[in-house]
């Protein structure tokens, strides 16, 4: 498709809007641009929701904005019934890095209260379908999958300790959720060699 | 300078119909008056993030998926599209009504050369 036609020419509309003169024009223009951004949110949720969330390509900086621009998309949900936090908590995120922008998921969650009142921005909010949290994925669905160097453990373990720094991760929630024992149980051969376990441990 | 500020601006929305834009242009008495109209704009006092922040997506487009791109260039067209319809349809006792002053002079006025 060529982004040079219209959205080009609405780039450059809004490059040049806070030079127009007459209010009633720029109200026009910044109606239509809430409008948009309001029919934007599946769009927005299924890209959150997708593999194309990709660390190489996008920076947290980026999904910062991509979601304070939308930020009902973080409410969406996929059809697995899966909030963007959710689905990229889970292992089948980890091939592009997408679990790496959970810290900024929550965080812009959390201003909009996604999943209700003391829900962390969704982070402990139950699965639809399922009942686990984010919290417990994040902890136990670990993956071979590599990416930007990192295995999924290690991807994993880096979102905790994050978590952990912001205050979004507390000491009784291992207890709370049972974290320790959905870590203990998968398969992931790095799971022998303690990475998550010490990390979760020393926490 | 306002030939060369006003047109190029100008230039940049061909594609959009925007009267009130034109309104400006033709009701400016001179070059120095539409210029010092624009510079004494940038004060808002009204809260324009919905325009902000389509900008702030605009600008990381090209990071985005392809599905995504096409999502909002698709309503990028329907927003200028829009704009363009209801600038059409608008009875021009609305327009009238809206531009006040400007108004007299911009239908005196022909419209501003787009080259």
């Amino acid at each position: 498709m060529d982004y040079t036609g219209d959205t080009d020419n609405l780039l450059h509309l809004l490059v040049i809007e806070n030079k127009l003169s007459l209010d009633f024009l720029r109200g026009a223009i910044n109606k239509y641009a809430r409008r948009i951004l309001d029919d934007l949110t599946n769009e927005v949720g299924m890209f959150l929701c997708s593999e194309d969330l990709n660390a190489k390509k996008q920076s947290e900086d980026d999904i910062r904005t991509l979601v304070q621009c939308a930020p009902t998309a973080l409410s969406y949900k996929n059809g697995c019934c899966s909030l963007p936090i959710q689905y990229n908590a889970a292992s089948y995120s980890f091939n592009n890095g997408g679990v790496a922008f959970l810290p900024v998921l929550i965080e812009e969650g959390m201003k909009y209260n996604v999943g209700g009142d003391g829900m962390r921005g969704g982070l402990i909010c139950e699965h639809e379908a399922n009942g686990t949290t984010g919290l417990m994925m994040l902890s136990s669905w670990g993956g071979d999958a590599t990416c930007c160097g990192k295995v999924g453990d290690l991807l994993q373990l880096d979102v905790m300790k994050r978590l952990r720094e912001m205050g979004l991760f507390k000491k009784e929630d291992i207890k709370e959720y049972n974290l320790l024992w959905g870590d203990l149980m998968q398969r992931s051969i790095q799971r022998d060699s303690t990475t998550l376990r010490t990390g979760i441990l020393q926490h | 300078m306002l030939g060369v500020e006003a047109r190029e601006a100008n230039k940049d929305l061909n594609a959009v119909v925007v009267p009130g834009f034109y309104a400006a242009l033709c009701a400016a008495e001179n070059p120095e008056e539409f210029l010092s109209i624009i510079e004494t704009s940038n004060n808002d006092t009204m809260d324009y993030t919905g325009s902000k922040n389509l900008l702030r997506l605009l600008v990381i487009i090209n990071k985005l998926s392809p599905d995504l791109r096409d999502a909002i260039n698709e309503k990028a067209t329907g927003f200028l599209e829009k704009r363009v319809q209801q600038d059409r349809l608008e009875p021009d006792n609305n327009i009238k009504q809206r531009y006040g002053g400007l108004y007299r002079r911009y239908r005196q006025s022909s419209p501003p050369s787009r080259d």
